[in-house]
């Protein structure tokens, strides 16, 4: 580079080769600040509840473990064609899938969870890494028939919570569908899809007559 | 490689004082390959540790799982090029005898790069792996902006190391003054530290392990206290514990020889071929460092560099007083006299590139013989060409000059493997040293390959910036 050799020492010439790097670092922690809005997904601990299919009664059974829960992570499902979704609209972790809205059938909602059975408290594990457990309560109609499921989860990092929020729904859906433990994985959270039907199974087992 | 047979000679340099040569640096058993070795094994631990935690699992199980799988690794590898990149920056003492400054600042710059272009991958497939659990393209950028913890740092940060990698392709840092791409390459350091969390937060197979969390935490901070404290005590050091200048004194038209000596000298080590980075202690020049080559062999009395006026910093030599306090790292690189071993020496210079070879052909034994071309537009632009000549007729070798502009040499390349064979006798058994212009060492290489010269037994220095 042949640069100005006549005037070698310019007097601002430390301050101009300087300037760029303290703006750049400068816009940096500036644009940190603006954009460091993190959404607080697991301030006491990361257990939620997923829950579709139960009566209003049974929603109200659930918040003994939703008490515990911050409010973004509860989501809550009702079959009934209300959609609650108590996470905020700026949550991005809300998955838009969330919303499944499973028409419940008519003549069930009024007995459906008059029988309810707990299943076994099941590790997700995928191999030999445990990311938490799950439990599923089925919700029994008088005629013994599968109408609802409610699920509480303990996960340890934010992802599984993520996951969790994605994929319990759509188990749920599932399994109140096919009326029975035996339904398809969610792709991207095998672990849980086999907790979950592990549990359910359990559940379903330990049906009171 | 023994010393012994290697002698200095008493008289051709100067009249100076009492003198004896510097301690010559420290030798090393590590070879450039054992750097390599180690740097491909902990990419094979970190790729199986990568695989084995599930990696491989979530490749073959359908396209949401392969990006993620993907985005993991490379994520793993970009900090891994991170890591390497300041590392080798560090001038650890070790590695820069092994390897010499300059091809360690050469790998520092293709870490980078490398660094860069898996960044962008990792940005790429991150953003697919994360759209279904998110809820769509949107909701994800806005999650890695700012609305996930510690991802507005790691976004701003990625940002930070994307400008540093982009403003290091040689087109744009030519475009731009040397010391303001330096100032701004080092807010890598920042973009690093800032991105460097949500490994952790999200990264699935560090947050899910604890001993691999812990190995990788450790040797992250470990390698970036390196980083930081190898690269800056030197300068610390060196602007603490200054030379002085003893003589200035004009070579050619746009060369003045410089003898940098004091107190200080004492505390280097150093060998004739390697070359010092100097900082001028005065007034608006004291941030920006220089590479010179020694003229000579660097003794008690004092280190002489050649310094061509090139403009910016070298242009502020011809300012230069005696007494001038100079801040001194180095000397660095491996072309130690031991490089010639028995063989004999041939030197290709052009330009200021002279400068080394006079201070090599000092340490050569006398019946070395060495061939010595010189490059230049003239004989009156040759720096120490008397000092060359009497060097080398010391130890019976032969100086050819060759003079005028490449245009006029036309159709003839003066380093092509024919000319080279028909002025250098036992061409293909010697040791060649090329230093000078770049053009000039491609060309120069080229052609002793040609002429059956080995690799190993071809010595440059190439620039890194």
């Amino acid at each position: 580079m042949s640069s100005d050799n006549s005037s070698p020492t310019s007097r601002f010439a430390l301050a101009r080769r300087l300037a760029p790097a303290l703006a750049l670092t400068s816009a940096g922690v500036a644009l940190i600040n603006v954009l460091d809005r993190p959404v607080d997904l697991s301030a006491s601990g990361s257990a939620g509840v997923a829950d579709i299919g139960g009566s209003t009664e049974a929603g109200a059974g659930q918040t003994v473990t939703g008490a515990t829960v911050p409010a973004p992570t509860t989501t809550t499902v009702t079959a009934a064609t209300v959609v609650t979704s108590t996470v905020p609209p700026v949550n991005g972790a809300t998955p838009d899938t969330t919303p499944v809205t499973t028409p419940a059938p008519a003549s069930a909602p009024a007995a459906c969870g008059a029988k309810k059975s707990t299943g076994s408290t099941t590790d997700i594990v995928d191999r030999n890494r445990v990311f938490g457990t799950l439990v599923v309560t089925a919700k029994f109609a008088s005629n013994g028939e599968l109408c609802g499921v409610a699920v509480n989860f303990d996960v340890w990092d934010r992802k599984s919570v993520q996951i969790e929020q994605y994929a319990l729904p759509k188990l749920n859906a599932r399994a109140k569908k096919a009326k029975s433990a035996n339904i398809q994985g969610v792709s991207g959270a095998t672990a849980v899809s086999r907790a979950y039907a592990a549990s359910l199974q359990a559940a379903i087992d330990a049906k009171p007559l | 490689m023994n010393s012994t047979n290697l002698t200095v000679p008493v008289a051709p340099v100067a009249k100076l004082e009492q003198r004896r040569p510097l301690a010559r640096p420290s030798s090393t058993n590590l070879k450039a390959n054992d750097l390599v070795i180690v740097i491909v094994a902990i990419f094979a631990i970190v790729t199986a540790a990568w695989a084995m935690t599930g990696g491989w699992n979530q490749v073959s199980s359908g396209w949401s799982h392969a990006w993620r799988a993907a985005a993991s690794l490379t994520g793993l590898y970009t900090s891994l090029f991170g890591m390497v990149g300041l590392t080798l920056s560090a001038r650890l003492k070790t590695m820069e005898r092994a390897i010499g400054l300059d091809r360690l600042l050469n790998w520092h710059r293709i870490a980078g790069d490398t660094m860069g272009l898996l960044l962008a991958v990792h940005i790429f497939t991150s953003i697919p792996a994360e759209m279904p659990v998110r809820g769509g393209f949107i909701n994800t950028v806005l999650d890695f902006t700012g609305r996930e913890p510690y991802m507005a740092l790691t976004a701003i940060g990625s940002a930070l190391v994307a400008v540093v990698v982009v403003l290091s392709l040689k087109d744009i840092r030519n475009k731009i003054s040397y010391e303001t791409w330096y100032f701004v390459h080092l807010t890598v350091y920042f973009g690093l530290a800032a991105s460097f969390s949500h490994q952790i937060t999200l990264g699935s197979m560090l947050s899910n392990d604890r001993y691999v969390r812990l190995v990788w935490v450790g040797s992250s901070i470990a390698i970036f206290a390196t980083a930081l404290f190898g690269r800056w005590w030197k300068v610390f050091g060196s602007v603490a514990r200054p030379l002085h200048v003893r003589a200035v004194s004009k070579e050619t038209g746009d060369t003045v020889s410089v003898l940098l000596g004091g107190r200080n000298v004492l505390r280097l080590r150093g060998d004739a071929g390697q070359f010092v980075m100097i900082r001028s202690l005065v007034r608006g020049q004291w941030w920006k460092t220089n590479p010179y080559s020694l003229s000579a062999v660097p003794t008690t009395a004092g280190l002489r560099v050649t310094i061509k006026n090139r403009g910016d910093a070298s242009s502020a030599t011809r300012h230069l007083r005696v007494g001038d306090r100079m801040a001194v790292e180095g000397p660095y690189g491996v072309t130690t006299p031991e490089v010639f071993g028995d063989k004999r020496p041939l030197f290709i210079a052009g330009g200021v590139g002279v400068t080394p070879v006079c201070a090599l052909l000092q340490r050569l034994p006398s019946d070395s013989r060495p061939t010595v071309l010189l490059r230049a537009r003239h004989e009156s632009e040759v720096a120490h060409l008397s000092e060359i000549r009497a060097l080398a007729t010391r130890c019976g070798g032969e100086v050819f000059v060759l003079t005028g502009r490449t245009a006029a040499l036309k159709g003839k390349d003066p380093f092509s493997a024919r000319s080279l064979s028909r002025v250098v006798p036992e061409l293909s058994s010697r040791v060649a040293l090329v230093c000078g212009p770049t053009a000039l060492m491609f060309a120069a290489r080229r052609g002793l390959r040609e002429a059956g010269v080995s690799k190993d037994d071809i010595h440059m220095e190439m620039p890194w910036w």
